[in-house]
């Protein structure tokens, strides 16, 4: 084991924090991570991220990247999302879209695609939950009608945030009766509508997809027909570690430790107890993500090491917000404040990438190989 | 960064597998545990007591080989012997340690059975040789044998370290005990619950028991892995944050593996106590969760005005201790 980082590591996250310094106005990396996930701002951002390499490191050369460890990958996740994740929407991209092209799009699809993810041009949304196929993913209905060298596309999917400014989805629909299918769908298709649905969770907007008779050549399936689970199951174990929450927890329980240590606040030995904690729970989700991190380092399958870390993650983030809304009592009310952005941001975490309580399920039958479920 | 078991620590966890093969550690008879100094010279023999001079890559093996041997039910102070033997008594590894914090009367683990008492202060840790006899035995059942000894004259101390190298290097000790006893109680209840059937089927299979057992899971691999972390670095705060995260970890599961395992888990045949009444045990040594937490926030944060009790609760604080210790 080696918990240390190498010279190169080490000076690729300075070198990373000078850019944010150079690069993002400071109430930018204020936000809360995923708020203004499509101004130009965030566009540009990428393009300059793509300018040096930073965008796609850690994708093959030939796809425009630079072919740099998942170490080093990591690193920039966990920089990025402390910055308030100025990527935008495109952290998914990056993450697991462009990756499941590389492993199974045509060559096809990789032309079309890879490049414009790999210059952050593009806007991507994920249309997977539906109304009746949240956690059970494998109940959705929206279904993709084969006809000729066509598909025809019709059903619901909801909650997909980034949806309305989105060019393209990556859309998981039913080929037949246990198999899964994927397509790369152009937003712009006739018969696609999309619609905000209003939630209280204020900056990040989510939406309702509806697909009546979307007609998209045989060409944008990704992968064979049926084959979507395995594709998918892959690209979620990169999804469930791809928002490194606890970078961006810890910062802020350490800004609010310091504000209120700066109006004279006297913590009591509880209080400290929690911060430490907290902290703690940051830390161990870190490493616990690390673990994923790993098996893509050494070109292994994650396995339920995901689903611990995506658990840790939301641990992680809870108990800092937790703390923090304590902490700030009253304050933590006004809207933009701190502990509220912290606050509703815990609230999606624990759904977000398949729910808590979905993780602890796959950990009880692929970690601690309990009998069956009832 | 690399968190897979390189080969020179796969082949150090065999060579410590078959060593416990061949001294298999015995779950203690309840109320009677003593020192096994027949494993704590084979293990010293093995190398495994020096360990952690040896640099990041040894402690790491050093916590490795501490969690085994605890989830083995190994009856040693495992902790103290592999993390500071090398540092109090590096010529005889196997001699017994004893560690208590100045000015405390309270039980010490292993006092009537050590050969060295470490006695951390404020600034500075003393080490004196035990005499038989000088530690008076408290009657526990808390897995381990329990004595009250008395700080002997500072003018009889046979050596002394910095307190802060003492103390992060017991944090750690600590750390990998309670993860190792958090294994083996783990386990323990996973294997029951898939066997045991109520209501025609495994009591396993309820998901209202399987999210409480993943939950264990998910704290049991942090804890292991904020351990081995701050074994890699040697870091004060990250000690300290690691010996908190184990020590709160332990309590929790001390309760649940006893709830989850019901009225059978209480029977002395079913040895569950082994793990959880150690567990218990160590999750309190040095002030427990909140004083390792209080030693983790001063070193984190430096809270104005913490007054962290290292010693005696009196006005010596860790923070002070520090600042005042030698380089």
């Amino acid at each position: 084991m080696d918990f240390g980082w190498s010279e190169t590591e080490s000076q690729f996250r300075q070198d990373i924090r000078q850019f944010i310094r150079a690069e993002l106005d400071k109430n930018v990396t204020d936000l809360v991570p995923g708020e203004d996930p499509y101004s130009q701002t965030s566009i540009d951002f990428c393009g300059k991220l793509a300018d040096k390499g930073w965008l796609v490191p850690h994708w093959p050369v030939e796809y425009g990247g630079s072919g740099a460890s998942a170490w080093m990958f990591a690193i920039l996740s966990e920089e990025m999302w402390a910055a308030g994740e100025p990527r935008g929407s495109q952290y998914m991209n990056v993450n697991w879209i462009g990756p499941a092209i590389i492993k199974a799009g045509s060559e096809e699809q990789k032309l079309q695609h890879l490049k414009r993810i790999s210059r952050g041009d593009v806007l991507w949304c994920q249309g997977f939950s539906e109304v009746e196929a949240g956690s059970d993913l494998a109940a959705m209905k929206t279904s993709a009608r084969r006809e000729g060298d066509s598909y025809i596309i019709d059903g619901e999917k909801v909650w997909t945030s980034y949806a309305s400014k989105a060019e393209f989805c990556f859309l998981l629909t039913r080929t037949s009766e246990s198999g899964i299918s994927i397509f790369l769908v152009p937003m712009s298709t006739p018969g696609i509508r999309v619609e905000v649905i209003p939630t209280m969770l204020d900056v990040h907007v989510i939406h309702r997809l509806t697909f009546e008779g979307v007609k998209v050549p045989a060409a944008y399936r990704l992968g064979e027909e049926d084959a979507g689970w395995s594709i998918v199951r892959d690209a979620l174990s990169d999804e469930r570690v791809g928002t490194p929450r606890f970078a961006r927890a810890e910062i802020v329980l350490d800004r609010v430790l310091k504000i209120l240590q700066d109006k004279g606040g006297d913590l009591d030995s509880g209080a400290w107890a929690r911060a430490v904690e907290a902290r703690a729970a940051c830390n161990a989700a870190r490493l616990l993500s690390y673990k994923v991190r790993q098996s893509r380092a050494t070109g292994q399958s994650a396995g339920p090491d995901a689903y611990v870390g995506r658990a840790a993650i939301v641990r992680a983030e809870r108990a800092v917000a937790d703390l923090v809304v304590d902490l700030l009592a009253e304050e933590s009310l006004v809207s933009g404040s701190i502990a509220d952005g912290e606050f509703r941001t815990s609230m999606i975490a624990g759904l977000g990438g398949g729910s808590y309580e979905m993780q602890l399920n796959l950990i009880s039958r692929l970690w601690l190989h309990l009998p069956k479920g009832v | 960064m690399d968190l897979d078991l390189n080969a020179s620590e796969k082949r150090r966890l065999e060579q410590l597998s078959s060593l416990l093969a061949a001294h298999r550690p015995a779950v203690p008879e309840y109320g009677k545990a003593t020192l096994d100094a027949e494993l704590l010279n084979a293990l010293a023999d093995g190398g495994f007591l020096s360990l952690a001079a040896q640099g990041p890559q040894g402690r790491v093996q050093a916590m490795l080989a501490i969690h085994d041997i605890s989830r083995a039910n190994g009856m040693i102070a495992i902790g103290a012997q592999a993390m500071l033997g090398s540092v109090v008594t590096p010529e005889h590894p196997s001699r017994p340690i004893a560690v208590k914090q100045s000015g405390k009367s309270a039980p010490v683990r292993f006092a009537a059975q050590a050969q060295l008492l470490v006695v951390l202060g404020a600034t500075q840790a003393d080490i004196f040789e035990v005499a038989p006899g000088e530690a008076k035995p408290e009657s526990t059942h808390y897995g381990y044998p329990f004595a009250r000894i008395d700080a002997p004259p500072k003018n009889s101390a046979i050596g002394s370290f910095p307190a802060d190298l003492i103390l992060r290097r017991w944090q750690l000790g600590l750390a990998g005990e309670m993860t190792g006893a958090l294994a083996g109680a783990l386990a323990y209840v996973v294997a029951y619950l898939s066997q045991r059937e109520q209501f025609d089927r495994k009591i396993g299979a309820f998901q209202a028991i399987q999210h409480r057992l993943s939950e264990l899971a998910v704290t049991l691999e942090a804890a292991r892995h904020l351990a081995l972390e701050a074994a890699w670095n040697d870091r004060p705060e990250a000690a300290a944050m690691a010996a908190y995260y184990a020590a709160d970890a332990a309590r929790k599961m001390c309760l649940e593996a006893h709830q989850l395992s019901g009225a059978q888990g209480f029977t002395l045949e079913a040895g569950l106590y082994a793990w959880t009444l150690r567990l218990h045990a160590l999750s309190l040594e040095a002030g427990g969760a909140p004083w390792h937490a209080a030693v983790a926030a001063a070193q984190i944060w430096d809270p104005p005005g913490a007054a962290v009790p290292v010693v005696n609760g009196g006005d010596a604080s860790y923070k002070d201790a520090l600042e005042t210790t030698p380089a």
